[in-house]
């Protein structure tokens, strides 16, 4: 009767143009969760309708690490589907509207967060109403709420007993809702909210008024904006010497020469870093100024920890810290001894190669032999299982077994799926 | 005249009859005339009482439109639908997702347990709701969202997702036509009880189509009673010389739109028209119809002997009259406009509320 409507609700999106914008992310589920679908019901109505299956691959993947906001095809792409699928312009939702001035690194974490105070504003008593969940928190470097002080919360941490926990088919994807024990508004955990830190909050408020931007301030960003606001700043505080600028903020010493006369975006948690060090407005230089921020970081700030240990240490320090690490008990991963480090594993195989196959040959035949002896243990309580059931005059069966030891054999635990099939074999009665 | 002549006839002409075969231009007159809607005073009297009725913030939620088979229910629906078409056209273009009408058929496909699931979908499927079969039930327990995936598709969460499409895609007017079938869906007051309250919960106003026998489901039910007006499209009646009057200009309406160049002049004996479709605009039309289809066959030559077969027989004419009069005797009292008072009184009551203005 009515053409051309809609194909989902014409949901408004949340909080728009302030810091507390709902997330492109958290505009899904609840869209989702209003046409009574599952997340991935909800695109695969979405994909069907516009052809783009074979385009938009691996989404849960997508879904789960939150990488919904960069500029490839495929971000860019789903956010025109859904703005077309709903008439909402969810430009304000995600971070991508950044990216033509800022690197993706270091962007958008991929794990959610939340403050508990805004959450538990937003919920009534009842526990009916359901908060959203903000851009801001899923910003990487955002650690604090602007608004309540408090630090933020990984949605990861369910404050619930292991009874209330949820089987994986009944949990919701809904932020802020525990995603283990559905919780809304995450009451499960009773925890006061942490004080958070006047740098922490000084970092949430920047990246709460960049969020709030409206479109008409951001479409007039770009690099050469940008290259002309660090190099306004390197003038005005260090005499237009971009490498006192670097020091100053802790970061490489070329790195601001790089962003004020290269094409290479500074990451924002990086930006920040310089801001803060240099009591500049970061939303000044984005516009291609150097103002001083009406709002001055407590001090400077390091926002990314790991990235340029590495120019501290020399080749032996390295080897001193990697041979220490390999006598470690249990023996770490190389994966991890680098990221401790901070350096790249392919550097450290480079210039370590003897230190890291002992490194990697140890974590191996660590990981061996905890497996086997899990392994074993599996075998072994499935087996008292097993011995249960047949004193009960009962089949020994893949359900009754896993019930009476309490292992589940998930499909993707190859260990206990081995051991499952080894015990019922065992013990199968003769046809 | 005796009867083998008459048979003899008849068969000598349905075999010249059979003998023409339509062109496609014929069958594009017919369908042409098949199509016509005339608008006529009874329909227009009646859109203009329910009208009102619609607007959004009243009490009446469920508007029961009902009349005799043939007078026209069709075409009031179809009336009514492109009005609101019109009015909602401003809703329309400021929301992209909004869906301010609904039109669906009730249809009973033998087993009631199904019959609500199937009313609800073809809701959800007008409301262009997406994934009707994989909708899962949500619901607020304790502070906690549950989830019961393998719920999917039973009517409650039908029902629920059905709610929550009407309230978001901003839906003011139902139409169920055909909504007689809700009757076969269950106990009377477990079906009123069912609309009555997504009526309330979602504000959309439900408008029930369909005969007499809707009068049943209001009938028993206080609370169904306060929130429902009973309309019903009226036919035109022989001794009354207005409806007279005005059945002669549909008639000449249907008959300014005949297929064929040689138009019979209807409007002559529209006051026997009036009497042989009992004064419904609708067997008036298949008569009319009937005919048009003889003379298309007759090389466009009218014959008064189509007229007679056009007519329904005495027999279900017959049935037809009682099951009228059965009916509009059911519904008398109970129709929109007929309350406590009468014409008069309602004069005196208005007198006394303007005098007291002074």
């Amino acid at each position: 009767m009515f053409e051309g409507r809609s194909q989902f609700f014409n949901l408004p999106l949340l909080g728009g143009g302030t810091p507390a914008t709902e997330s492109l992310r958290s505009y899904i589920f609840r869209l989702a969760m209003a046409h009574r679908l599952r997340p991935k019901a909800l695109l695969t109505e979405l994909l069907a309708k516009h052809g783009a299956h074979s385009a938009i691959s691996n989404l849960n993947d997508m879904f789960k690490s939150m990488n919904i906001h960069g500029d490839g095809g495929r971000a860019k792409r789903l956010l025109r589907l859904f703005a077309e699928s709903t008439g909402v312009d969810l430009g304000l939702a995600t971070m991508g509207r950044f990216l033509p001035v800022l690197s993706t690194k270091h962007l958008v974490r991929s794990e959610a967060y939340y403050c508990p105070e805004c959450v538990r504003v937003e919920v009534s008593g009842d526990g009916s109403s359901f908060p959203h969940g903000q851009l801001l928190w899923e910003v990487d470097c955002v650690r604090a709420c602007p608004m309540h002080g408090v630090r933020l919360r990984r949605s990861k941490v369910c404050g619930a007993a292991a009874d209330d926990k949820l089987p994986l088919n009944k949990r919701p994807q809904l932020s802020p809702v525990c995603h283990s024990c559905a919780s809304i508004g995450f009451r499960c955990v009773a925890d006061v909210p942490e004080t958070a830190s006047a740098s922490e909050l000084w970092v949430a408020r920047q990246v709460g008024r960049l969020v709030s931007l409206p479109p008409s301030v951001t479409d007039e960003f770009s690099r050469r904006r940008l290259q002309a606001g660090i190099k306004a700043l390197a003038e005005a505080r260090f005499g237009r010497s971009t490498v006192e600028a670097a020091v100053v903020a802790e970061l490489s010493r070329n790195l601001v020469w790089y962003w004020a006369n290269t094409d290479t975006p500074p990451s924002l948690p990086l930006l920040l870093q310089l801001c803060a060090s240099c009591g500049a407005d970061p939303l000044a230089l984005l516009e291609g100024r150097f103002e001083p921020g009406a709002d001055v970081a407590p001090g400077p700030i390091r926002l990314v920890e790991r990235d340029y240990q590495r120019m501290t240490m020399t080749v032996e320090e390295l080897r001193a810290a990697v041979e220490q690490a390999s006598s470690e008990a249990p023996p770490p991963s190389a994966k991890s001894v680098a990221r401790r480090l901070g350096v790249s594993e392919r550097r450290m195989r480079v210039l370590l190669p003897d230190e890291f196959a002992v490194l990697v040959e140890r974590n191996t035949t660590h990981r061996q032999q905890e497996e086997e002896r899990t392994f074993q243990a599996t075998v072994s309580a499935y087996e008292a299982a097993a011995q249960a059931l047949v004193a009960e005059g009962k089949t020994v069966g893949a359900k009754y077994l896993q019930e009476r030891a309490g292992l589940v054999a998930y499909s993707h635990n190859r260990n206990r799926q081995r051991a499952l099939e080894g015990v019922i074999a065992k013990y199968r009665r003769p046809s | 005249m005796n009867t083998q002549t008459v048979q003899q006839r008849a068969s000598a002409q349905v075999s010249g009859m059979a003998s023409r075969s339509l062109s496609d231009e014929d069958i594009a007159k017919q369908k042409g005339f098949y199509d016509t809607r005339v608008k006529h005073y009874k329909m227009e009297a009646l859109l203009a009482d329910l009208l009102p009725l619609l607007t959004p913030h009243s009490e009446s939620n469920i508007i029961v439109l009902t009349g005799a088979t043939g007078v026209g229910k069709s075409t009031l629906t179809k009336r009514l639908l492109s009005r609101l078409i019109q009015d909602f056209t401003g809703v329309v273009e400021r929301d992209p997702g909004a869906v301010p009408l609904a039109y669906v058929e009730a249809y009973a496909d033998g087993d009631a347990r199904f019959s609500f699931k199937g009313l609800y979908r073809s809701l959800l499927n007008e409301l262009q709701d997406p994934g009707t079969d994989n909708k899962c039930s949500l619901e607020v327990s304790d502070g906690k969202l549950v989830i019961k995936p393998q719920a999917s598709r039973t009517t409650s969460v039908l029902r629920a997702a059905l709610e929550d499409a009407l309230k978001l895609r901003k839906t003011q007017v139902a139409v169920v036509d055909e909504a007689y079938h809700l009757l076969r869906f269950g106990k009377l007051t477990a079906v009123m009880d069912t609309l009555k309250s997504l009526a309330n919960t979602t504000g959309v106003k439900l408008v029930l189509v369909g005969s007499f026998d809707l009068y049943d489901l209001v009938s028993d039910h206080g609370q169904v009673a306060r929130r429902t007006a009973i309309l019903n499209l009226d036919r035109y009646h022989v001794e009354d010389a207005e409806d007279r009057k005005q059945f002669k200009k549909v008639v000449e309406m249907l008959q300014a739109k005949w297929p064929c160049e040689m138009a019979p002049q209807f409007a002559a004996i529209s006051d026997e028209l009036l009497e042989v479709s009992l004064g419904c605009v609708g067997l008036l039309k298949s008569l009319m119809l009937d005919a048009s289809a003889m003379q298309l066959h007759n090389r466009g030559v009218w014959e008064s002997g189509f007229l007679k077969k056009a007519a329904k027989s005495n027999k279900l004419r017959e049935v037809i009259r009682r099951e009228i009069e059965i009916g509009e005797a059911k519904v008398r009292d109970a129709l929109y406009g007929e309350s406590l008072w009468d014409d008069e009184k309602v004069v005196e009551l208005a007198t006394r509320m303007e005098l007291s203005r002074v």
